[in-house]
C-alpha cells in the first residue's frame, strides 16, 4: 500500500497518457467541430503534464519544460480562438456545426 | 503529509481522466465543455503539484476564458431564448470560482516567496518555480520566441474580432 501511495514519475505519465489518448480519440470520432476543438484541448494539456514531469523528475534545468509548456498554453489558446473563428463562418453558411456537412473538397 | 499528497493526487487524476471521458462521449456540446472544463482545472491543479504554480495559474485561467467563451458561443448559436437565464447563471458561476481559484494561488505565491523556502527540500514535494524564475527565463533566454508567440497571438485575436465584428455589405445597402 506504501508503494503504491508514493507517486513516481509514471503515475503522471500515466495521466498524461491517458488523457492523450482521450482526446485523440474525441478528435477522430467526434462530429461535432466544438467537441473536436474540446478534444484538442485535454490532448494539449496531456502533452502538458509530460513536458512538466519530465522537466519536474528529472534534469537539472528544471525550468526548461516549463517554458516549453507555456508556450504550448498560448499556441493551444491562439489554435482555439482561430478554430472558434472558423466554426462560426461555416456556421453562418452551413447551419450546422458537423462536420458531415463540410464535403466540397471531397475528391 | 505524504499521504495527503498522494490521496490529492489519485483524485484529482482521477476527476481529470473521468470528465476527459465524459467531455468526449457525452452527447450534449453544453455538458462536453463543462465537462473538459472540471478536467482541465484539474490538470491545472496537478501542474501545482508538480511544482510549476505559475503555470497551473495560467493553465486554469486561460483555460476556464476559453471555456467560457465556447460556451457563449455555442449558446448563441443554439438560440435557446427559454434557457437562457440558467446557462448565464452557470457561466457567471464558473467565472467567479475561477476568479477565487486564481486570487488564492496568487496570494499563496506571494506568501511562499516570504519564509516558506526552508520547506523546498521535502523530497516527495517538488521545489516550486516562482515567478521570478520564469520571467528570467523568458525575456532573457528565450525572448525571441516568446516575442513571436505574443504576435501570434496578438494577430490571432485581432483577426477573430475582425471577423466577428465584419457586417454584411449587401443587408446595409438596402
Amino acid at each position: 500500500m506504501t508503494e503504491i501511495l508514493n507517486i513516481s514519475i509514471y503515475h503522471y505519465l500515466f495521466v498524461a497518457i491517458i488523457l492523450f489518448a482521450t482526446g485523440l480519440l474525441g478528435i477522430i470520432f467526434s462530429k461535432n467541430m466544438f467537441k473536436i476543438l474540446i478534444a484538442t484541448e485535454i490532448m494539449f494539456s496531456g502533452i502538458i503534464i509530460n513536458f512538466i514531469t519530465f522537466s519536474s523528475y528529472g534534469s537539472s534545468d528544471i525550468i526548461k519544460g516549463g517554458i516549453f509548456a507555456l508556450f504550448i498554453i498560448i499556441l493551444t489558446t491562439l489554435q482555439i480562438g482561430i478554430g472558434i473563428t472558423l466554426i462560426i463562418n461555416i456556421f453562418k453558411f452551413k447551419k450546422y456545426a458537423d462536420t458531415d456537412n463540410i464535403g466540397e473538397l471531397k475528391g | 503529509m505524504e499521504t495527503v499528497y498522494s490521496i490529492s493526487f489519485f483524485v484529482m487524476a482521477t476527476t481529470a481522466i473521468i470528465f476527459a471521458i465524459v467531455a468526449i462521449t457525452v452527447k450534449n456540446v453544453m455538458h462536453s465543455v463543462l465537462s473538459a472544463l472540471i478536467s482541465l482545472l484539474m490538470t491545472g491543479l496537478l501542474f501545482i503539484f508538480l511544482g510549476f504554480t505559475y503555470l497551473g495559474a495560467v493553465q486554469i485561467a486561460v483555460c476556464t476564458s476559453v471555456m467560457t467563451v465556447i460556451l457563449i458561443f455555442i449558446n448563441t448559436m443554439n438560440n435557446q431564448n427559454k434557457t437562457v437565464a440558467k446557462r448565464k447563471n452557470t457561466i457567471r458561476i464558473i467565472s467567479i470560482c475561477s476568479a477565487i481559484l486564481l486570487a488564492i494561488f496568487s496570494v499563496y505565491e506571494i506568501y511562499k516567496c516570504g519564509f516558506l523556502n526552508e520547506f523546498s527540500e521535502i523530497s516527495y514535494i517538488p521545489s516550486s518555480i516562482g515567478i521570478k524564475e520564469f520571467a528570467e527565463q523568458i525575456f532573457i533566454n528565450e525572448g525571441a520566441s516568446f516575442v513571436f508567440a505574443s504576435l501570434a497571438f496578438l494577430a490571432a485575436i485581432l483577426g477573430f474580432g475582425v471577423m466577428l465584428a465584419e457586417k454584411d455589405v449587401k443587408g446595409d445597402r438596402e
